[in-house]
């Protein structure tokens, strides 16, 4: 299924370490992935597999030492600043752990700040409406639940209209009901609006519900493997 | 503990730099300047002390030199040197003609000159030149120039170009000279002033004896015609005689009438030539006898002149260890005096214009090296805290750790307190280094100010101490202040996120960026959320406003003084000073020169204008109604015609007077009207016309106007040095320089304050966008991470410093304005009056200078974002 779909990022050959010597840590090692358009990409690992690493590398936050990101037949490793900051600004919406919302403005104006940035936005309102919190659009975030801010972080995320969401441990902050919720909202801007998401996760669970699903251990993908038939946001117990 | 203060400086190393270098220059500025003020003044006392300046001088009339035992006769008295001085004309190498006074020296004085270049004269006659006089007219030693030491112009070898600590005030004196440029001091030893006089007196003798013999050759021809005069008498007496003694040998009537009456005749005649030659001889010798009495007395007068060499009419002395200067030099002059020495006037070392000049020179290195200090350490004091107080505030989560972990609040703030200890030594060590330059740099400055032959830099170790003190003491201060917040931290900190900031905006933030984009209200309440350090900041841009305006306030007003003087009032290029009114004639061959154009006179007078009760000694000049060389105008710019009768007073003497237009003043018992109010801030005069001037009587000076072009100067002093009754001439351009040359060393002092002002502000601008960016560096890392380009954010945080701008020029400004008014009222006298005239201009130099400061500032700040790891600003730390 995967081959009839388009692939929006093909990351070959990717290589990062931290540190020299003995304390030198790879936190990739030799990756190579594609990201197909529309699918719901699960990276698993515990704490320290690189998987983070590996997810701000597709996102243009961090170079690796070696390999190649193609999007769009760009090289993300080849770009200075200027350019990885228009491609995360053009194709790239970032879901963090810990929301990371402006506590000095409305949740309107956080997502409406991004929304300026994106060549072909959405509307404010309809980005709300998709995550279900148009009536605390007037809210500052610390008048908000986590859960509601997580979502306010990704209606942010999604005012841009992104090709690629990418959340990084989105339930990390949150307790398993509201991350649930999270969880479903993310399975509907794919399922329903066709979005393409991948999560970083360490929680076996969550890639039940996703197409394909990437583990990570020690920097390397140790298993790459297709979901036939994702089972619903709702019913995962974790 | 002591193993986190090197993470800690690790971790925050470029605001600890930050940090370093603002208390680096406090401790510079009070090390350097006070060091600087040391070495000046000590290099200063030494050069007086080392060059035997005198403790106290007395001007006399000219006197002999036996008069020193008079003086060295008092126990108080070590030493007493004599020497004669004068006023006269150089003419340099290229023929101007230079106002010069002249000192004699001999061996004996011991006289010490501290020479910048000599060279052997070898059998010529000499003389020294005092150092700026000759860097300002290009005489080096070796030059031979024209100098009139008495009578005559005759050359002289410059063997020295010397200074000395009485040339450290070169001035010249009020009766004798005006502000010509070309003024200085020379000196020559007594042998050539002797050696004048022996030429004088070879001179003089040559003369007399020439008049001897005219008056011999007088008398030789008197005898000659008195003894063709007595021939004739007595050839006539003969004649009568004979005419006598045929008379009684005649008989016949007729022959007897005849010989009565020819000898009647020749009776009339010899009486005539009798009287007539008697008259004659006693004209004649009454006459030569006057002649020869003068001529007599001229060689007495000759015969009993004494040499230079036993004259005097200056007294420097040098009194012991111990005495009192002051009592001691009244006892002195009385003894003078009681001598019927006429003392012109005394003074001792304190009172001196060498003291003095060293004293006003001194004076502003002293207050910069007091306040300086104190206002940086006051700005140190500051920033110390807000960096401190930021790397608390970035530290929470650990001190929330070493609090759970059992550490005290104590030895966490100690901890602090250590780094900024470390951070306070590496700023003393800079600081010394950059004092050290400082001071060298100051020293320079002066050395080639004064000039003077050695400086001593000596580095102030009680004021390096203290500042090392101060640097370590703010520092401290400032950290325990913003460690108070420590005990605040609880250790469940460590467990939690730290709590949302409050929601809440104020209404007026609120009102205020409504309407604005998300990022511009970002970026607002960012700067409104932390009021201290708001206020902090535009408190100092605000002082930075004042000061840069203040000063050009001074620089407006010195052109303001310069225009009015030079543009307005004085449209001439000479005015000529002679003792008294130059005749008609001599106007008129002055006229006649062909390089002199509209010749005009212009009595000088000093007199003192009286009204009511109130009397003030004032300068007055008499103006022809056709001259239009001097420019008179009031204070609506309009420019007055001096009428035929009454004064035009200048409206500050006016006001001093208490009096006002149509009011009538006296000077010297005669009334006068005020028929006008002039407006002169700078060297005041009063005006009346040629016709009222009669009133007044003879001119304190005559005086001559004129226009000439400045390659005829010397021509014309040329013209002017033969006239006896010539002072000097005072060249318009020259008096400009004189005047421009004064006020650029307060133009420096307005322009060191500026650039005081643009560094406080940049200090201050680049700390708070730097500290508002770092309190806000994760969120401005998500926005990046969302796609904001570096310029975007710029952009929208620049608004801060627009609103630092706005408000500082709001309240700078007017302070500024009322800073500048009071400064420059404080600053003027009598003779010199600073007047605000900023205008438009002034005030958009300003606020345009202070906006391009704030720009800059603003661009190095937010350089520093771009330096920011995304990755690690935008994690949750665990």
């Amino acid at each position: 299924m995967q081959n009839e779909k388009k692939v929006i990022l093909d990351a070959k050959g990717l290589c990062k370490s931290y540190g020299k010597g003995e304390a030198r840590v790879d936190a990739l090692d030799n990756i190579s992935l594609k990201i197909y358009e529309g699918e719901l990409l699960t990276i698993l690992g515990s704490s320290g597999s690189g998987k983070s690493t590996l997810l701000n590398s597709l996102g243009g936050m961090d170079k690796p030492d070696k390999g190649s990101i193609i999007v769009d037949g760009k090289d993300l490793c080849k770009m200075n600043d200027r350019g990885l900051t228009d491609y995360r600004r053009k194709n790239i919406g970032f879901v963090f752990q810990s929301f990371n919302l402006i506590a000095e403005l409305t949740a309107k104006e956080n997502v409406a700040m991004t929304a300026d940035t994106g060549s072909d936005p959405e509307i404010v309102e309809k980005v709300f409406d998709m995550v279900g919190l148009k009536e605390k659009m007037k809210n500052y975030p610390s008048q908000l639940s986590g859960g509601q801010q997580q979502r306010v972080s990704i209606a942010r995320a999604l005012a841009k209209n992104p090709s690629l969401l990418l959340c990084d441990e989105p339930t990390g902050a949150l307790d398993y009901e509201t991350g649930k919720q999270i969880l479903i909202e993310l399975e509907k801007l794919v399922r329903k609006h066709g979005k393409t998401v991948v999560v970083v996760t360490h929680t076996q669970e969550i890639g039940k519900m996703s197409d394909r699903i990437i583990k990570m251990r020690n920097g390397k993908i140790i298993k790459e493997s297709v979901n036939p038939e994702p089972v619903p946001a709702e019913s995962i117990e974790w | 503990m002591r193993r986190m203060l090197f993470p800690i400086i690790k971790k925050y190393l470029k605001l600890l730099i930050s940090i370093m270098l603002v208390s680096a220059m406090g401790c510079s500025i009070m090390t350097g300047l006070s060091s600087a003020y040391v070495s000046l003044e000590g290099s200063l006392n030494d050069y007086v002390t080392d060059y035997n300046y005198p403790d106290a001088v007395i001007t006399t009339d000219i006197t002999n030199r036996k008069n020193v035992s008079k003086l060295t006769a008092f126990d108080s008295v070590s030493k007493v040197n004599a020497r004669l001085f004068g006023d006269s004309y150089i003419q340099s190498k290229e023929g101007r003609y230079l106002s010069v006074r002249f000192f004699t020296f001999n061996s004996d004085d011991e006289q010490k000159f501290h020479f910048w270049s000599k060279k052997d004269s070898g059998n010529k006659d000499f003389i020294y030149l005092e150092y700026n006089y000759a860097k300002d007219n290009n005489v080096t030693a070796g030059d031979t120039i024209s100098f009139r030491l008495d009578q005559e112009y005759r050359d002289y070898f410059v063997a020295g170009i010397v200074s000395m600590p009485e040339t450290l005030s070169v001035q010249p004196t009020d009766d004798a000279f005006g502000s010509n440029a070309d003024f200085g001091y020379a000196y020559a030893p007594l042998s050539l002033l002797n050696k004048e006089y022996e030429l004088w007196y070879e001179k003089e003798s040559d003369e007399l004896e020439k008049r001897q013999s005219e008056l011999d050759k007088k008398l030789n021809d008197a005898k000659s015609t008195l003894s063709q005069s007595k021939s004739k008498l007595d050839e006539d007496k003969e004649l009568l005689s004979e005419k006598q003694a045929q008379l009684l040998e005649t008989y016949d009537e007729t022959e007897s009438e005849k010989l009565q009456s020819e000898i009647d005749k020749l009776e009339n005649t010899v009486n005539e030539e009798k009287e007539k030659y008697q008259k004659d001889r006693d004209q004649i010798l009454s006459s030569l006898e006057n002649e020869q009495e003068e001529l007599e007395d001229d060689r007495n007068d000759l015969e009993n002149s004494e040499s230079y060499d036993v004259l005097c009419d200056q007294f420097l002395i040098y009194f012991n260890e111990g005495a009192d200067k002051k009592s001691e030099l009244e006892k002195l002059k009385n003894v003078l005096e009681h001598d019927k020495i006429s003392v012109l006037s005394s003074f001792t070392y304190e009172d001196s214009a060498v003291k003095k000049r060293i004293d006003v020179n001194l004076e502003p290195i002293e207050t910069m090296s007091i306040f300086m200090p104190m206002i940086f350490f006051i700005i140190i004091l500051i920033v110390v805290f807000m960096f401190m107080s930021l790397i608390i505030k970035q530290s929470r989560r650990e001190i929330g750790i070493l609090r759970a972990l059992g550490f005290s609040k104590t030895s966490i703030k100690l901890t602090f307190c250590g780094v900024n200890l470390i951070v306070s030594v590496f700023s003393i060590l800079l600081g010394t280094l950059v004092g050290y330059l400082l001071m060298r740099y100051v020293g320079d400055y002066y050395t080639a100010f004064f000039p003077l032959p050695d400086f001593t830099y000596s580095f102030n170790s009680g004021m390096y101490i203290l500042s090392a003190v101060l640097t370590i003491i703010t520092g401290q201060i400032s950290t325990l202040i913003s460690t108070g917040t420590i005990s605040r931290i609880l250790p469940s900190e460590a467990m939690s996120r730290p709590a949302p900031e409050t929601a809440e905006l104020p209404r007026l933030v609120e009102k205020i960026t409504a309407g604005t984009s998300p990022m511009t209200k970002f970026s607002i309440t960012t700067m409104l959320r932390n009021k201290g350090r708001f206020i902090f900041s535009v408190i100092c841009i605000s002082a930075s406003v004042m000061m840069i305006f203040s000063s050009l306030a001074f620089i407006t007003s010195k052109n303001y003084l310069l225009h009015q003087l030079y543009d307005e009032r004085i449209n001439y290029d000479c005015q000529i000073f002679f003792k008294e009114d130059p005749t008609d004639e001599f106007i008129k061959e002055l006229n006649d020169l062909e390089f002199v154009t509209q010749v005009h006179r212009l009595p000088y007078y000093k007199a003192d204008i009286s009204y009511g009760k109130n009397s003030k000694s004032a300068v007055i000049n008499a103006i022809d109604s056709n001259n239009d060389l001097v420019g008179v105008y009031d204070l609506n710019d309009t420019k007055l015609d001096i009428p035929e009768s009454g004064i035009v007073l200048e409206r500050h003497l006016a006001q001093e007077l208490g009096a006002g237009k149509g009011d009538t003043v006296k000077i010297d018992g005669k009334e006068f009207k005020i028929a006008e109010l002039s407006d002169q801030c700078i060297s005041r005069v009063q005006y009346v016309s040629t016709e009222t001037a009669k009133k007044l009587g003879d001119s304190t000076f005559g005086s001559v106007i004129c226009k000439i072009s400045e390659k005829d100067e010397q021509k014309l002093q040329e013209f002017l040095t033969k006239n006896n009754s010539y002072l000097y001439s005072v060249f318009t351009r020259l008096s400009y320089q004189s005047n421009e040359k004064i006020f650029k060393t307060y133009d420096l002092a307005a322009w060191i304050i500026i650039g005081f002002a643009i560094v406080i502000g940049l200090v201050i601008v680049i700390n708070t966008a730097q500290t508002n960016l770092l309190e806000k560096k994760r969120e401005l890392c998500v926005l990046r991470t969302l796609g904001f380009r570096h310029g975007e954010i710029s952009l929208k945080w620049f608004v801060q410093s627009i609103f630092q701008f706005v408000f500082s020029c709001l309240i700078g400004l007017p302070s500024g304005v009322y800073i500048a008014k009071t400064a420059l009222f404080r600053l003027s006298t009598e003779g010199r009056e600073y007047v605000f005239a900023n205008s438009f201009s002034e005030y958009v130099f300003t606020v345009l200078l202070v906006l391009l400061y704030i720009i800059v500032s603003h661009f190095i700040a937010m350089n520093s974002m771009k330096r920011w790891d995304l990755v690690e600003s935008v994690k949750d730390k665990e």
